[in-house]
């Protein structure tokens, strides 16, 4: 995925669960407790954006043993992270002086 | 341990095999391997499972150890290949495999371009095989000349051995069909993955559709290759038991009759007889003797041919008319001789005249050298030999 399009909520969780390092199954409850229990990641979807996010450069194996690899995010993939968060930021308060809350 | 086979759901049907897989398991049957034509199902308790099929990155080759290591480490376990897919298992309960939305679809994009590849490619095929038919059809056609498409075709069909060409057709065809509702059911998938809302056939309707579909195509198929077997073109010589028929196909119908059965003199001229194949029994077996006023055989040639498949004998006697003859036989309008369907005379040249006439299933063409004055008496001859061989049954 292009760094200047929106990333899908899926993404945007997994890159903030990687800002500690973890593997798999870690990054799923890291995942579900970051977003406060809503969103929860199936292993296909963690396993196939994790795959994609490597081949991306925005993440980079940290460590591997027998059984499991550890992920962390690269300066690419924090860069990628930064711009959305303030993207998403952007649009918070876009809406904010928009007194959408009021609505 | 006992196994049970199903017919295989189509690959591309995701939700309807994940649907029946679980609906087996309730059952006690458990999904072990997907053939092409059969699932093999295990034998053992019911269960509560739910099964999910996991785009394959490509196709026919196995999950990698990683992911299924990590699969299995969140309850996922992996059953077998599945087309296009993986197909995996957990306990009911368990999270979903797929869980975003957008993701999942992204990961079907590549099956849905395969499908796509293999509608094209079909459509491809078909429209490249009808071309090569009927530019065969149309080349065949010109070196008859004077023959049109409508009168030759029964001839065409046998000339071209049309059996082979139409069921390869008739495949490709099927093949087009398939790929084309697969591309349909996969778009209509990949909607409802995007979260459109879409109406789907319940399981026991789309079992229904499919196995009815396969039947009816089975029947079709089947009817097909009766009929084009039926349909195939076979002459016998005249006088021989159907035991000892010798059949040829009217692809060997040349002009120069070397194949028919029959005689054919080549002229008064020469004074040569050529006996072709198996002597013509027709006129000399019934003593049947045409003979001018010097008792010189007067025919430039002859053919015959009797009919053993569901052809239409006065198409083909109209074909053997303008094919064989050299100048333009037309039908003869008058009452016919008594057991003649059909006659084609050309009695226009002052040296030539040309006779075919079609009894029952049995046809023949006589080029009688003589003027426009015996033309009434060659009919007569020939129609008494023609019907005297159908009354002798032989």
């Amino acid at each position: 995925m292009a760094q200047n399009t929106p990333m899908t909520e899926a993404m945007y969780y997994l890159l903030l669960a990687l800002t500690r390092p973890a593997h798999g199954y870690r990054l799923m409850q890291q995942v579900n407790e970051a977003s406060g229990g809503r969103v929860s990641m199936g292993p296909g979807t963690l396993y196939g954006l994790l795959s994609k996010m490597e081949k991306d450069g925005m993440i980079q194996l940290q460590q591997q043993d027998e059984r499991r690899k550890t992920y962390a995010l690269t300066p690419l993939g924090r860069n990628v992270l930064k711009q959305e968060f303030e993207r998403l930021q952007m649009l918070v308060n876009d809406g904010k002086k928009a007194q959408v809350e009021q609505l | 341990m006992k196994h049970v086979y199903r017919f295989s759901l189509p690959g591309w049907a995701v939700p309807q095999q994940e649907e029946f897989y679980a609906l087996m398991a309730r059952r006690g049957l458990f999904v072990e391997k997907r053939g092409f034509l059969l699932t093999r199902f295990s034998k053992g308790d019911p269960a509560e499972l739910l099964y999910r099929l996991d785009a394959a990155p490509s196709r026919g080759q196995p999950p990698e150890e990683e992911r299924l290591q990590f699969y299995e480490s969140c309850g996922w376990h992996f059953v077998c290949k599945a087309d296009y897919f993986h197909l995996y298992c957990a306990e009911k309960g368990a999270g979903e495999l797929h869980t975003d939305a957008a993701w999942q679809n992204e990961t079907l994009l590549p099956v849905r371009k395969s499908l796509r590849d293999e509608l094209i490619g079909a459509g491809v095929q078909v429209v490249f095989w009808l071309l090569l038919f009927f530019l065969n059809f149309w080349v065949n056609g010109g070196i008859r000349g004077d023959l049109t498409v409508s009168e030759t075709t029964v001839l065409f069909l046998a000339q071209c051995g049309f059996v082979l060409p139409a069921l390869l057709i008739l495949l490709i065809l099927l093949k087009l069909f398939t790929s084309a509702l697969a591309m349909h059911g996969f778009a209509n998938y990949l909607r409802s993955v995007r979260g459109e809302k879409i109406t789907r056939l319940s399981l026991r309707g789309f079992l229904f559709c499919e196995y009815g579909t396969a039947m009816f195509y089975a029947a079709v198929f089947l009817t097909l290759i009766c009929t084009l077997i039926l349909l195939t073109p076979r002459t016998v010589p005249m006088g021989q038991e159907p035991s000892s028929q010798v059949l040829l196909r009217l692809e060997q119908l040349e002009p120069n009759a070397t194949v028919l059965q029959g005689t054919g003199s080549l002229g008064q001229e020469s004074g040569q007889t050529e006996v072709v194949d198996v002597p013509l029994a027709s006129l000399q077996l019934h003593n049947l003797q045409l003979s001018d006023t010097n008792g010189n055989t007067p025919w430039l040639d002859q053919h015959y041919i009797q009919l053993s498949g569901p052809l239409d004998p006065v198409l083909v006697a109209q074909s053997m008319a303008k094919y064989l003859s050299l100048g333009d036989p037309l039908p003869v309008k008058e009452p016919l001789p008594a057991g003649i369907d059909c006659a084609f005379l050309d009695d226009s040249r002052t040296d030539l005249i040309e006779v075919c006439l079609a009894s029952g299933n049995r046809i023949l063409h006589i080029q009688y050298l003589g003027s426009a004055s015996d033309a009434q008496t060659v009919m007569a001859l020939a129609s008494q030999a023609l019907t005297e061989n159908s009354k002798s049954g032989v």
